[in-house]
Order: C-alpha cells, then sequence, then structure tokens
C-alpha cells in the first residue's frame, strides 16, 4: 500500500474518477464539490493563492482505495487541514497513511494542528456527517458513510461537532417577535443583493463576512477576489433575494444567505451541474426546502435582535419562491447565539457533524 | 405597575405566578430573543426607549419595573 502524490493530469483523472466511481455505486449522495477540486487542480480559482495544496490517492496493488487533499493556508497556519476525505470501505490502514501523510506535511509547515472535515475555508464546507447517513445531503453539505468516522474514531482524534435545525416555515414562529421586528424595520434598511452593481455588494459581502465571523472557529479572512469568483458562480442559480444585507444608517451592518436546496433537483450518486438546475427552470420541478447558508451581524449591533429581521427577510423570500421548509447549514454546537437563534425558529435539531483535529 | 406587567407578561408569554423577583431567564425561561421582544413590546406599550447597553442589568421583574419608571419620569 502506499501514498502517491498527485502530479499530473493523468493521476487528477484518476482522482477524479475515483470520486466520480464512489459517490455513482452508493447513490446516496449528490457530489457537490466536484468541480471544485477539478477548479483547485487547475489552479482556475483564485483560491489557490497562498496555499499549499497536495492531492493524494492511496494505493493497495495500484487500485485507489483512498484519496484527499492535503491544504496549507497561510493565514489558518497553525492547522493542516485533510480535505474531501473519501475512501472504500475496510480501508483503516490506507486512512491512517493519509492521515500520517496530512501530519508529514503539517509539520513542514510548522502547524500545531491537523484537522479533518475543514475544506480548505468554512465556505466550502466544514464537518463530516455523523448521523442520518441514509439521507440524500442538503446542497453543499458533507456526504459520508458512517465508516468514514469510524477510521477517524480509532485514531484518538479530538471531535468539534456540529449541528444543523430544521423546520416547516409557517412564519408563525417568526411573528412571535412582532414587536422586534416592528422597531428592526424601523430602525434598518434591508437590501437584496444587486448583480448590475456586482463589484460593490461582492465587497460589501467580503467585508461583513471577515468582520462577522472574526474569532470564529477555523474561519480566517477572506479576499475580494476569492468571494467575487465563488459568488458568480452561486449568483448562476441563485435569485438576488438569496443574499441580503442590513444597512443602518447607510452603513452595512449584516447579511444572510439561503438558497433553495438544489440537491432536491439531483439524485443520490449524481454530480450537480448545470442540468439539475434546468430541471428546475424547465420542468417546473418544486423545491420544499431552503437552505439558511450563513448569517453575520457586525458586533456593535449584536444585541439588537437584528438577526431576527434578517431571517423575517429569507422567510419573506422563501414564500415568494413557494418554499415552505427551512433546513440550516451546520452552526457549532459550542456557538450558544447560533444555536439559541435556530431553537428559536425551528422545529428540530436535524443532522449533527463532527471535525476532528489533532496536535501535531 | 406590576398589575400591568403581569397582564403583559401573561397576554405575551401565558406566565403566571410573577413576584418581583422573578428572574426572567431562571424563572420563566426565556430565550435572549424572548426577552428582546419583551424588550420592544414594552418600548411599544410604555412609550420609552431602552438603552441595549441597560440590558444586561434587567434580570428581574423589579429591575424591569423600576427602569421602566424611571424612563417614565425623565421623559416628562
Amino acid at each position: 500500500m502506499e501514498v502517491i502524490e498527485v502530479k499530473d493530469r493523468g493521476q487528477q483523472r484518476q482522482f477524479l474518477d475515483f470520486r466520480r466511481k464512489l459517490y455513482k455505486e452508493s447513490s446516496l449522495y449528490v457530489d457537490n464539490n466536484l468541480f471544485l477540486i477539478q477548479e483547485l487542480f487547475a489552479g482556475k480559482t483564485s483560491f489557490v493563492n497562498d496555499k499549499d495544496i497536495y492531492a493524494f490517492n492511496v494505493k493497495d496493488s495500484n487500485n485507489i482505495v483512498c484519496q484527499g487533499l492535503v491544504v496549507y493556508a497561510s493565514d489558518l497556519s497553525d492547522y493542516i487541514q485533510l480535505c474531501f476525505f473519501e475512501s472504500l470501505e475496510g480501508q483503516d490502514e490506507a486512512a491512517k497513511l493519509l492521515v500520517d501523510k496530512a501530519i508529514e506535511i503539517g509539520k513542514k509547515h510548522n502547524c500545531k494542528k491537523l484537522v479533518i472535515g475543514l475544506n480548505g475555508h468554512v465556505n466550502y464546507g466544514l464537518g463530516l456527517l455523523c448521523d442520518h447517513y441514509d439521507e440524500k445531503n442538503t446542497f453543499s453539505s458533507a456526504a459520508n458513510p458512517k465508516f468514514y468516522n469510524d477510521y477517524f474514531d480509532k485514531m484518538d482524534l479530538e471531535k468539534v461537532y456540529l449541528c444543523t435545525y430544521r423546520s416547516v416555515t409557517d412564519h408563525t414562529r417568526i411573528e412571535r417577535y412582532a414587536s422586534l421586528l416592528r422597531k428592526i424595520k424601523k430602525n434598518y434598511e434591508f437590501r437584496s443583493f444587486d448583480k448590475k452593481r456586482f463589484d460593490e455588494y461582492s465587497k460589501i459581502y467580503t467585508d461583513l463576512n471577515n468582520q462577522a465571523f472574526e474569532g470564529h472557529r477555523y474561519y480566517y479572512k477572506r479576499n475580494y477576489k476569492e468571494d467575487k469568483e465563488m459568488l458568480k458562480e452561486l449568483f448562476l442559480f441563485m435569485k438576488e433575494d438569496s443574499l441580503v444585507f442590513a444597512f443602518k444608517d447607510g452603513e452595512p451592518v449584516g447579511f444572510v444567505m439561503w438558497y433553495p436546496d438544489y440537491n432536491e433537483l439531483a439524485k443520490g450518486g449524481e454530480v450537480f451541474g448545470a442540468k439539475h438546475f434546468f430541471r428546475n427552470i424547465f420542468m417546473g420541478r418544486k423545491i420544499k426546502y431552503g437552505k439558511l447558508m450563513e448569517y453575520g451581524v457586525l458586533p456593535r449591533h449584536r444585541k439588537s435582535g437584528l438577526v431576527m429581521g434578517l431571517l423575517d427577510q429569507v422567510y419573506i423570500a422563501m414564500q415568494g419562491h413557494g418554499i415552505q421548509n427551512l433546513v440550516s447549514s451546520w452552526i457549532l454546537e459550542e456557538n450558544a447565539d447560533s444555536n439559541s437563534v435556530c431553537q428559536a425558529l425551528c422545529d428540530e435539531k436535524y443532522k449533527r457533524y463532527v471535525v476532528y483535529e489533532k496536535e501535531i | 405597575m406590576l398589575d400591568e406587567f403581569k397582564k403583559l407578561m401573561k397576554e405575551q408569554y401565558d406566565i403566571d405566578n410573577i413576584e418581583l423577583s422573578s428572574n426572567f431567564k431562571t424563572d420563566f425561561d426565556l430565550s435572549s430573543f424572548d426577552f428582546i421582544e419583551l424588550i420592544c413590546l414594552v418600548e411599544e406599550r410604555y412609550g420609552i426607549e431602552m438603552d441595549e447597553d441597560d440590558y444586561k442589568s434587567l434580570t428581574t421583574v423589579e429591575d424591569m419595573i423600576t427602569y421602566i419608571q424611571e424612563k417614565l419620569v425623565s421623559n416628562h
């Protein structure tokens, strides 16, 4: 068994083919990350700047049994990241070899910790699934069988848990805060993303993210170019009301992003792509769930209840699109504030995820 | 004022057994959002504006009522 670094196009093709086959044969999950990995290989995204990215296939008798990317980001220099891990079943040894390789690279970069489950940046995914394994993943969320967790559970790693929530958006939950919403609407202005002013609004998004998430576990600052690229791709199918900003006296102070769960348009085993989006437009296939992706409020505005105003905008937008239900993206279980928001508005906790860490 | 406040709490949260010493979090289990909603209701009901920096000190019913009374006096 050996760990082989992916260095040429042929090996990249093998890497991607293994992943495609794995998803196709399991028929459970939708692959939302293949295109991102392709872009990383091709160097076609500004995300690769200031990062050292290594891809590895672990082979047994010349067959790939396990793979992943190892990423070192200079702005998150304490961590070496093992990302986009995929494997056949029964490959404990291969998984351990890959983890050891990541640690070896981490030591070369003087990292203090290995993290497994962070996909380069929190914007590209955080956490391995650790329950509800038999359900299709929501758009852009982690998807893996239980045996991935079994591999890492045997390796004496620390765990950081994340959770999600889901709900039926009958709006009565948020209407409970009618007085608060009246006050918020009086004091703040809400505006959707304006594609005609793409650069300007994209910069607002980056600045708000960087300020709102400063100090958030695993978060590191993004630059304008990275987020503009990401938003250009998202807005291929997202509508402008999927990204809403709050302004106070003309200054941006908060934002919220949501979108329909596009994975409902795809079957398990498929790589999500444009054809799925066209199913929505041309075949009128309805999407049942909206996914609350992220929200952020500048620290000085956090006691005002502004987040409730932002979520009210999400509900209004969802109802405008005929979407009845809400599912959230991940929230760190240690984040009491965000959990209290979702507990106030959602029917139930939903999937749980885990990030593995090890001091090196 | 206590009777009026008790009525407000009953209407909004269906809470009985309200004493001056009652704590919003430990006795009524109000979440942070419920508490901010209560603040907004009080502002609307009494026509006052409450400073965000003061929220933390309003832990009991007595704290709240005293605060409301002080605000009403300063408004006049």
